[in-house]
């Protein structure tokens, strides 16, 4: 007690009784309004219910890290390693390409600048082969009946060069199968900015197919579509000038019977852009969504209907981290997807926090009857050998998800592909492996993931 | 007596509760801090920081100060969930304290989140509507949720705002606005006008910015995009071209993340800070915020190789040679590593070191850029021919190398390869064709060969594009002699 205190104690019992008791009265007030506004301070400092954020909301879909999964078996299939050149597969698709009934792989290989066929045959038995005449770092590849001759022809994005720069070098090349799978370049836009992704449709409703394009470049790019014109020839009709395309997919998003233009375009902008089609190639374009982290590191997008409500919603892995050094794992990267709501409007939810997280697939992967995500990492913290390159994210049934660590080895796998590979009536998965950042010491180049879950 | 000693029970037990009370909101502010994480999983710098600062706000967790402290902590080695909670905790402190709430959100929003950069900042200007840098974050979270004629207020906002304050604190360098808020803001403004259609009213915005800033590479990138859709192709080629020579887009240097810089012990987070530094305005500010990489995370090669980087953009060829040979020791057998050492020791001369540090990095990993660097340093030796061979693997495993071209094309005139020298150089053009060198030297290669027409056209086409290229200059005015 201070010298305060004492004085006031001196001060009540100098006085008379009628003031001694107005005194106390007094302190008792005082001391009341003093405990109310102590009780105030304290209720509103006191720990109330969960003070949730828009941002908590939107990652309600991330369940508690699930136990590592065991029940996918790796094979390296095709060529191996080269001494001196590490493997640079941009892009790996599983397809049927000599329709033979066992299901194939389709490889875009930036060192040999070459797409490649991993033909199947017999059921287990892979062989790779080049496809075609080399074209210079191929990004893309699908698998199209393109000439309508009951064939598989095969559509090519060329990045040019791999590393960034805003020469245009990109190029759209069609591998036309002659039959017996033997393919004729035919080159139908080149001098454009280095692409990324191309991927076909009808988009002006003429009967033949055109093709959405992803011009990445570097601080130019756009997407575009070209218009097929016939003989081989195209027109291209410039969609978006921003840089950093990284996908370009035809999709009817607002199920108009029209086919629509999907682009994630990475760079500083990080955005998805749909092109609302009107059926004769004119096209309203409309932002979906946008992230303000101008280093966010969109990296794939695959539209699906993920909650099987009958309509696409659209998923999408941000993990790209070749933008500074050290290429490797940052804290915001990760998977989300876009709910389709109806109406274009669309709601974000996160699935997952992963570094590097890339080439996101839906699939039933444990055959439960939901779709699973599986996800690859390009770009984590190698040098931590418990680093994840390949998970699966597991679907509740309600949308929310546990991830599951497949592998944390072969690092730096970029491209993921599914399907029934070993046609027993699982998922598996293929994997590719882009080797550009240390350390060098886990390789690989295409890898096939056995599913073992039966 | 008997009342005198009931006031003092009333005193005292009213004290006791006020204790009670203090007591009880302390613990109850404490129990709000998130707990620390597991730390073994974090360099020791980072462990050390956060021990220090939740330490700090335990010892006093009713103040907004030193628990904002432990947020801003968490924020700047990059451990989002426990800042975000923690930044929840320091807004209840004192609510009154935009900081917490501009940070939330900027942490919230860095994981994909845009509502709640529009909602945190919506609250921030409320709080602080002088703080410029607030509503240009609103306005780009207002474009991104595509709601237009709110992202055009808040930049309408930003752009009439005063810049910051960014006075350093004491011993560390200024990092200095390149390009004004309010360049950034009409950016925005021009955005919104392009998405609206109105490619007139973008046109006019972006060419007052661009006659002001002629280094705002992305300014010039949208008014080419503006004049595209205008119609006027030349104009667009002009201003694209130009933007093609600036840097990289980099975000606006806003002091608040300058905050959160100078508090990281984070490698990547100062990292990447780093990257979004322009050289030109902010080589101290870059130096310093690699050198912190380093002193926190010394045995990070990423770290030790891109201040050696640094150090070889600003000339310094000696000090970034001791650097990459600190690297080396790190990883042994990184080519890259190698071939910055045998560059390094090319351009201090020393070029038989360098020769045999490249030729190591080539056994490692057959590469472009390594047989490029290997070449220069066989030309400077006088190796001329084994130059030429060089360049060609380069050409060989990238195609797209201007550099290598253009120097191959050098070489081959001093080889006296005339014809395919301007082979070479068509080729660069035809890659790149706002390369002002590539033109110049086209035109003195036709001047060698007499074909003065052809010389003359590139000359002029070199001094079009860049008007301070001096050697095209010179000859121009010989051979219009």
């Amino acid at each position: 007690m201070g010298a305060g205190g004492r004085t006031w104690a001196l001060d009540v019992s100098s006085a008379d009784v009628t003031n001694r008791v107005t005194a106390t009265r007094l302190s008792a007030v005082t001391l009341a309004a003093l405990l109310l506004i102590l009780a105030v301070l304290w209720l509103r400092t006191s720990p109330g219910p969960d003070t949730s954020t828009i941002a908590q909301d939107e990652r309600r879909a991330i369940l508690p890290m699930g136990s590592p999964s065991d029940f996918f078996t790796p094979h390296a299939v095709g060529d191996p390693v080269a001494e001196r050149r590490r493997p640079e597969i941009a892009h790996v698709q599983v397809v049927d390409l000599d329709r033979d009934g066992l299901p194939d792989i389709l490889v875009c290989d930036v060192v040999r600048s070459q797409v490649t066929w991993i033909r199947q045959f017999p059921r287990g038995m892979f062989t790779e082969m080049p496809v075609g005449d080399p074209i210079p770092a191929p990004a893309h590849v699908e698998a199209i009946d393109f000439d309508r001759d009951g064939d598989l022809d095969l559509v090519v994005a060329g990045l040019g060069v791999l590393a960034p720069s805003n020469n245009r070098v990109g190029s759209v090349v069609v591998l036309e199968n002659t039959g017996r799978q033997q393919f004729i370049n035919h080159v139908i836009a080149d001098r454009i900015a280095r692409v990324a992704d191309v991927q076909p449709g009808d988009l002006d409703g003429d009967g033949d197919l055109d093709f959405a394009v992803a011009g990445f470049g570097y601080d130019a790019g756009d997407t575009s579509w070209l218009e097929n014109k016939g003989s081989w020839m195209f027109e291209q009709h410039v969609l978006l000038r921003l840089s950093g395309p990284i996908n370009a997919v035809v999709a009817d998003i607002n199920q108009d019977g029209h086919p629509d233009v999907l682009s994630l375009v990475s760079q500083e902008w990080e955005e998805i852009w749909v092109f609302l089609n009107d059926g004769r190639g004119r096209f309203t374009s409309q932002m979906m969504w946008g992230s303000s982290n101008p280093d966010f590191g969109s990296s794939w997008m695959s539209v699906v209907d993920l909650d099987r409500d009958n309509d696409l919603d659209v998923l999408f892995s941000n993990g790209d981290a070749f933008d500074y050094a050290p290429a490797n794992s940052r804290p915001w990267h990760g998977v989300q997807w876009l709910e389709n709501k109806g109406k274009m409007q669309f709601e974000f939810h996160r699935l997952a926090d992963l570094p590097g997280a890339s080439s996101p697939q839906a699939a039933d992967v444990d055959g439960d009857g939901d779709l699973d995500v599986v996800v690859v990492s390009a770009y984590n913290n190698w040098d931590d050998p418990s680093a994840m390159s390949l998970v699966w994210l597991e679907n509740n049934g309600q949308l929310q998800f546990a991830m599951h660590r497949i592998a944390s080895s072969p690092t730096h796998l970029i491209t993921l592909a599914t399907g029934d590979l070993d046609g027993d009536g699982t998922i598996d998965l293929v994997t590719g492996g882009m080797h550009i950042s240390r350390p060098y010491d886990r390789l690989s180049r295409v890898t096939v993931w056995s599913n073992h879950t039966q | 007596m008997k009342k005198s000693w009931r006031v003092w029970l009333v005193a005292i037990t009213g004290l006791l509760i006020v204790f009670a009370l203090v007591h009880l909101r302390r613990q109850s502010a404490a129990a709000r801090l998130p707990p620390l994480p597991d730390l073994a999983a974090h360099p020791k710098a980072i462990g050390e920081h956060l021990r220090e600062r939740d330490a700090a706000a335990h010892a006093s967790p009713t103040s907004a100060s030193i628990v904002g402290a432990l947020c801003v902590a968490y924020h700047a080695d990059l451990i989002y969930d426990l800042a975000e909670r923690c930044y929840v905790a320091a807004e209840k402190l004192d609510s009154s304290d935009w900081q917490w709430t501009y940070y939330r959100a900027l942490a919230e929003s860095e994981r994909g989140s845009g509502n709640a950069l529009a909602n945190g900042m919506r609250r921030v200007v409320e709080l602080a509507p002088d703080f410029g840098p607030a509503w240009l974050r609103l306005g780009e979270a207002e474009f991104k949720e595509g709601r237009h004629e709110a992202a055009a207020d808040a930049w309408r906002r930003a752009q009439s705002s005063r810049e910051p304050d960014r006075t350093p604190p004491p011993g560390t360098p200024i990092h200095v606005a390149s390009v004004q808020l309010s360049s950034y803001a009409a950016l925005g403004l021009a955005r919104v006008a392009l998405a609206r259609g109105d490619a007139d009213a973008s046109g006019e915005i972006l060419e007052k910015i661009t006659s002001a800033t002629a280094g705002f590479g992305p300014a010039f990138r949208l008014l080419g995009e503006t004049y595209t859709r205008l119609g006027r192709d030349a104009d667009a080629l002009r201003v694209t071209s130009h933007a093609d020579r600036q840097s990289a887009y980099a975000p606006y240097a806003d002091p608040m993340v300058d905050r959160l810089a100078r508090e990281s012990r984070s490698s990547t987070f100062l990292l990447q800070q780093a990257a979004a530094t322009d050289l030109t305005d902010n080589g101290p500010w870059k130096e310093f915020l690699l050198r912190r990489a380093i002193e926190f995370d010394p045995s990070n090669p990423a770290v030790v190789y891109e201040l050696g980087t640094l150090l070889r953009n600003l000339r310094r060829d000696a000090d970034a040679l001791e650097l990459f040979l600190r690297h080396e020791q790190l990883v042994p057998d990184d080519y890259q590593g190698l071939g910055q050492i045998g560059s390094c020791l090319g351009d201090l001369g020393r070029y038989t070191e360098a020769e045999s540090y490249l030729r190591r990095a080539l056994q490692l990993a057959d590469d472009a850029i390594t047989h490029y660097d290997l070449a220069v340093v066989l030309t400077r030796m006088g190796r001329v021919k084994e130059a030429v061979s060089e360049y060609e693997r380069a050409l060989e495993r990238n195609p797209a190398h201007v550099k290598a071209r253009t120097n191959l094309a050098v070489n081959l005139v001093n080889l006296g390869q005339l014809e395919r020298a301007s082979r070479e150089l068509t080729r660069v053009l035809a890659i790149d064709p706002g390369n002002a060198s590539a033109h110049t030297n086209l035109g003195l290669v036709f001047a060698q060969q007499g074909q003065v027409e052809q010389a003359v056209r590139e000359l002029r086409e070199a001094l079009r594009i860049d008007p301070m290229q001096v050697q095209a200059r010179t000859a121009l005015e010989v051979l219009e002699k």
